[in-house]
């Protein structure tokens, strides 16, 4: 399946790099989720859940997306988008809203751990979708 | 230790006046008076409180002149200074039940003051303040007076003393759309397995968290002949003519406009401007067609894609303009729609 | 399948020279467990120690809370694919010492959350407040990568769990209860005119941090699949979830499932309780699909009138547990679903990130953002350097007065999603 990874943790556009189609973003969180957004009305279709299981969206700072690129119908009319797409994306960005975002996170050895889950998150769906 | 001072507030019925003849009675002070329920108050309160006034309002005549008998009622509160405002009991009176509403919300949240106020749950007053106000879940007549007394007593010295407030279900007032936590009696397993015997059993069974109210609406099956339809454009992005004629609010909108756009081929910055206060408005103010799109459908209607653009086009500010308005808004604008023969509306927003 | 569970229920825990149980006294040799967690050469160094309840002690980071057991009959050892072999649990007797649990705590990663209070408003909040709690702190060696380190822990609990179980083999259980299903036929024809009921329990399956193993397998690898509820009881079901302490579902609550519990408590008087049903959460949105519609086929297949469904986690689960119920009904098959919340601190926000009509009867745990002050306690077991970083705290968080402003979210076990807890919200 072709699809493509929107990511803004530096550790997950290394790791996959070289394999697949890395879109990385110098960017919070929620502009990750907004970017993501501003793709499915445009008709990607969303492949992995955008919210965690558990670390909750105020805590980490990274995220990456499995999106596969929706194709354009005749007359240069952007793909429909995808229902379910759009409303996963949609509360997830309420989900973030809704809690109470923290300060930077500028130590190191934090960012990295918090590197760390995301890339194991995204390992377990690229998994799933390179089967 | 003092004690607690209350005002109370009922209608002409509960103050023995009289009942829809005599609802038209303007609003009274009664100091140091207690009437009617305030009796049963006054004797639950004990020791700890008392009532040291009661306001006596005709229910017709509260509707009528809410903001001037709203005024004059305040006035009177304030003076009185008392630790807690309680209206009613209404049960399942309407007007009764918005006039305890309406006044018990407004000592509140204009004075300051805690408030309650007690009805039956479909009483109408109840879903228009059981957000703003406590509201004590009584009977649907005033046979269940002594129940409903004894509960609304227990609750208001709770709340007079600053005693913490626990779950809706707990202290028996209506549900304020805020989640509040509890412990339960039984744990939480015990719960799910009750519930799933009640409900394989067709009994009833209270759900902790209803699901949200979600109001989907089924489209119209698609329209066949675009070629001879008339399309109406309908946006909640708070396009309008320059200069905002009808005033349409940047937030929390209490109107929708209708607007000529007769022989308009393109919106354009001289013309037509955004009343919205949610988004960044320079590129709507710019080019008003980004948001309404008059000049695409102005093509499609010249190359014979759609029958034609409908002549006039209506619009709201959707930014944060409660769900009821948005309803109320859509259900006239569709009224007038169809009235005006559109078969097929597109709907933008922001 | 019958499984007797024999408590021996655990009055005291004393460190001593000896160890052994005696009189319902828990005596550890420090000395007699170290060398079976050292047997993993990640650990470096463990250090044990005892918290009480009502003691003025506070365990964090929490990873996982592990209720110690043994087999003395049937098929199989406890905590089959770690300790044991992956011989089919869920038979014959099993002893468990009621009243305490292993705890295992440390840092894996720098947000790691989790806090046990022994006293004050925390500890009404966590059920293993009531335990008498053997903690470890596990010190990994230099470099070791935060996947080997969760591992290495995880199953070092297990191991400790296992060993402190071995010293109740020989030993006569205070009360004996007896679980039993029956099987498809057998069900039909004894309960003819009770309705059909099993459990479908929805287990966390993300990734590191978030995992959960069914006899050794990372169940995020699974395709739902039946049980017998006794299986559970011999550890067939075990965490390696550090995350969202309060709604995460520790080996322990797995060990001492409440759903299983209470359901079995009608079992041929109201219900007949047929199977547990387990499934996953996984990232990736078809494996979602897939699972929740084999659940719902698994439950139609089975001949089923009702479910309960409980979730672990929040977010992204919300969304499994709303396919699941949905699915499930549209089979005919009624729900109960148990969930938490996440409401924000006031209370006004919507609780759930997914949603469905389907959904109309509910059991919650309440909502995991209000915030409560924990106070200022004499000793930490583990440490709260981390504390600040956790979800459900702030930077404020550690108040100049030593006591912590935080929301429920830090607190294990605190909304537990498997109605392990009577917290509740409306």
């Amino acid at each position: 399946m072709r699809y493509f990874i929107l990511t803004n943790n530096p550790l997950a556009a290394k790791e996959f790099g070289e394999t697949h189609d890395v879109r990385f973003i110098n960017c919070g969180l929620r502009d990750v989720l907004i970017k993501a957004r501003d793709l499915i009305n445009d008709g990607a279709v969303l492949l992995n859940h955008p919210l965690y299981g558990s670390v909750k969206p105020n805590e980490t700072p990274f995220r990456s997306l499995l999106l596969q690129q929706g194709i354009p119908q005749t007359g240069n009319m952007p793909a429909p988008a995808d229902p379910d797409s759009v409303r996963l994306i949609g509360n997830a960005v309420s989900a973030f809203e809704k809690f109470i975002v923290k300060k930077e996170i500028t130590d190191p050895k934090l960012l990295e751990d918090f590197q760390v889950v995301d890339l194991s998150l995204l390992r377990s769906a690229v998994e799933s979708a390179d089967r | 230790m003092a004690k607690i001072k209350v005002v109370h507030y009922i209608n002409q019925f509960f103050a023995g006046i009289g009942g829809e003849e005599k609802a038209d009675i303007a609003a009274e002070l009664h100091k140091g008076e207690v009437i009617g329920p305030g009796m049963a108050f006054n004797t639950g309160f004990g020791e700890e409180a008392e009532i040291i006034a009661t306001i006596v309002c005709g229910d017709s005549y509260f509707n009528e002149n809410i903001d001037a008998v709203k005024a004059e009622i305040l006035g009177w509160v304030r003076e009185l200074a008392p630790d807690l405002f309680i209206a009613g009991p209404a049960f399942n009176a309407g007007r009764y039940g918005v006039a305890c509403g309406t006044i018990a919300a407004a000592v509140k949240e204009e004075l300051g003051i805690k408030s309650i106020t007690g009805m039956y749950v479909e009483n109408p007053g109840a879903d228009m303040y059981k957000d703003k106000v406590y509201i004590l879940e009584t009977k649907d007549s005033a046979a269940g007076m002594r129940a409903a007394v004894k509960k609304m007593t227990a609750f208001a010295l709770k709340y007079a003393k600053d005693e913490k407030i626990g779950a809706s279900c707990e202290d028996g007032y209506m549900n304020q759309g805020v989640r509040v936590n509890f412990f339960e009696k039984e744990r939480g397993s015990k719960r799910a397995v009750d519930m799933l015997i009640a409900k394989l059993a067709g009994k009833p069974f209270t759900t902790e968290y209803p699901m949200p109210d979600f109001d989907r609406v089924e489209p119209n099956p698609a329209v066949k002949d675009m070629a001879h339809a008339t399309i109406a454009l309908v946006t909640s992005g708070g396009i309008v003519p320059k200069g905002n004629p009808d005033h349409i609010e940047s937030s929390s909108a209490s109107k929708f406009g209708e607007y000529s756009i007769e022989g308009v081929t393109d919106l354009d910055e001289s013309t037509f401007e955004t009343a919205h206060g949610g988004y960044d408005p320079v590129y709507a103010n710019l080019d008003a067609d980004r948001v309404l799109p008059v000049d695409v459908l102005r093509d499609l209607e010249k190359e014979g894609v759609i029958g034609k653009l409908h002549e006039k086009y209506y619009a709201t500010v959707g930014n944060g303009t409660a769900v009821a308005s948005a309803k109320k808004y859509g259900a006239e604008i569709g009224k007038r729609l169809v009235a005006d023969g559109v078969d097929a509306v597109i709907l933008t927003s922001t | 399948m019958r499984l007797e569970l024999g408590k021996i229920n655990i009055t005291d825990i004393r460190f001593a020279k000896e160890s052994k149980i005696e009189q319902g006294v828990l005596y550890i040799d420090p000395d007699y467990l170290k060398p079976v967690v050292l047997e993993d050469e990640k650990i470096r160094d463990v250090v044990f120690d005892i918290a009480k309840p009502g003691e003025s002690v506070r365990i964090t980071p929490v990873k996982d809370v592990i209720e110690p057991r043994v087999k003395v009959e049937g098929r199989g050892g406890v905590f089959p694919g770690w300790t044991s072999k992956v011989d089919t649990v869920g038979s014959g007797r099993t002893l468990a010492l009621k009243g305490m649990a292993v705890v295992t705590a440390g840092k894996i990663v720098g947000f790691q959350e989790g806090i046990i209070d022994m006293t004050g408003t925390g500890a009404k909040y966590t059920p293993f407040s009531k335990t008498l709690n053997l903690c470890m702190v596990c010190e990994p060696v230099e470099g070791l990568k935060q996947h080997d380190y969760e591992a290495a822990v995880r199953k070092a609990g297990f191991r400790v769990a296992a060993k402190i179980g071995e010293l109740a083999r020989g030993l006569e259980a205070d009360e004996i209860c007896v679980y039993e299903t029956c099987g498809i036929r057998e069900g039909i024809e004894k309960y003819p005119d009770l309705p059909r009921v099993a459990y479908v329990s929805m287990l966390q399956t993300q990734g590191l941090l978030h995992d959960t193993y069914v006899y050794g397998v990372d169940a995020k690898q699974i395709i739902p699949t039946i049980l017998s509820p006794t299986e559970i009881m011999d550890g067939a079901v075990v965490s390696g979830n550090c995350v969202s302490a309060c709604d995460k579902n520790p080996t322990y609550i797995h060990q001492n499932n409440p759903v299983v519990e209470d359901l079995f408590a009608q079992h041929g008087k109201t219900l007949n309780f047929v199977c547990q049903i387990i499934t996953n959460e996984n990232v990736y949105l078809a494996d979602k699909e897939r699972s929740s519609n084999m659940t719902a086929k698994l439950c139609r297949m089975l001949d089923l009138d009702g479910v309960v469904v409980t979730q672990e986690g929040f977010g992204n689960p919300d969304t499994d547990l709303i396919m699941n119920c949905k699915k499930i009904e549209a089979e005919g098959v009624k729900t109960v679903i148990v969930t938490d919340e996440y409401a924000g601190r006031d209370g006004k926000s919507q609780s759930l990130a997914d949603a469905d009509a389907a959904a109309d009867a509910v059991v919650t745990g309440g909502n995991a953002n209000e915030v409560v002050v924990l106070p200022k306690l004499d000793k930490v077991i583990g440490t709260l350097d981390y504390v600040n970083r956790i979800a459900g705290a702030s930077e404020d968080t550690l108040r100049p007065d030593g006591t912590l402003e935080v929301e429920l979210q830090v607190i294990t076990g605190a909304t537990n999603e498997m109605g392990f807890g009577t917290l509740s919200a409306r």
